[in-house]
């Protein structure tokens, strides 16, 4: 973490939160020194984006919404963000296989067209959000987007083309293998709550 | 239809919340580029081009001058968080417009 300052607890409660993921997840991951720090300043609420957005969707599952999670990231070239949600999908969806097709080229990939047409709304949102118009809307219609559906994944290119820039800028430290592991199988069971300190 | 609660209640936080530095910036930052722009200060600039357009190559050098100018942690924190939630907002409100919405 590049500023010290948000490393350091800042409440009664944030140490002993602290405290308790050091047990027994290894370290405290960054997005929640990020978003405590911040409470006051809107961190409170943007954790529980976190939670709604990548966990109580209608129209995707907690480990579509994960691939989704992790190709911005990708898109966004953020190790941070890349490795957590891949881990997350191990559990999510039972094998890190179709994050890593879809990393590797989402056209090719073998998931559904659904899936696909959504994956290519977001690449251009992600990447050139002033270029995104009706006709990409319309692409992602067509390959068996509804609208809830697309809204939902706009939501989760929100999310993380917001953490990505924190995760960057503040220089989050990348766990070892085996935090990752322990921290993936956590969100994937209880979700993003944790952030919401 | 509207932005999500919580997230609209982040935007009102970090654009009404005291903070370290002036809400004033914190919008500027957030919405530019915008009609504000003339609001950040030079210095910031470069860090903040690279928090919208390469967040991956943030560097620890970025963050001594702006240390050395007189930012104090909190400051910066606040900018890069500003920074973050603005380029995520962007693409929020372009993704809705596309879809017909007016956000």
């Amino acid at each position: 973490m590049r500023l010290k300052e948000v490393e350091r607890p800042h409440s009664l409660l944030q140490k002993v939160r602290n405290s308790f993921m050091r047990t027994f997840m290894g370290d405290i991951p960054g997005p929640i020194l990020a978003m405590s720090y911040g409470r006051d300043l809107g961190g409170k609420h943007l954790a529980r984006c976190y939670q709604e957005g990548l966990r109580q969707a209608r129209e995707w599952s907690a480990g579509e919404l994960e691939i989704f999670a992790a190709f911005v990231a990708n898109l966004n070239r953020c190790q941070y963000c890349i490795a957590s949600h891949s881990a997350i999908t191990q559990y999510a969806l039972g094998s890190t296989e179709r994050v890593q097709a879809v990393l590797a080229d989402w056209r090719t990939a073998p998931i559904s067209s659904r899936l696909r047409g959504a994956l290519q709304f977001l690449e251009k949102l992600t990447l050139k959000p002033g270029e995104i118009g009706c006709d990409d809307a319309d692409a992602a219609r067509a390959a068996g987007v509804s609208d809830l559906a697309l809204r939902e994944a706009i939501y989760v290119c929100f999310l993380i083309s917001t953490m990505t820039r924190l995760a960057d800028a503040l220089d989050f430290a990348l766990p070892d293998p085996q935090t990752l592991q322990r921290g993936a199988r956590i969100l994937a069971r209880f979700g993003y709550c944790g952030m919401r300190v | 239809m509207p932005l999500p609660d919580y997230l609209q209640k982040a935007l009102d936080a970090i654009l009404t919340q005291p903070g370290e530095t002036d809400a004033v910036l914190r919008r500027a930052i957030l919405e530019q580029p915008g009609a504000g722009a003339e609001q950040i200060p030079e210095v910031l600039r470069p860090l903040l081009k690279k928090i919208a357009e390469r967040a991956w190559t943030v560097s620890d050098e970025d963050f001594a001058q702006l240390l050395v100018a007189g930012y104090s942690e909190g400051q910066l924190f606040e900018v890069i968080l500003a920074a973050a939630l603005g380029a995520g907002v962007q693409r929020f409100k372009a993704g809705l417009r596309a879809l017909g919405e007016n956000p």
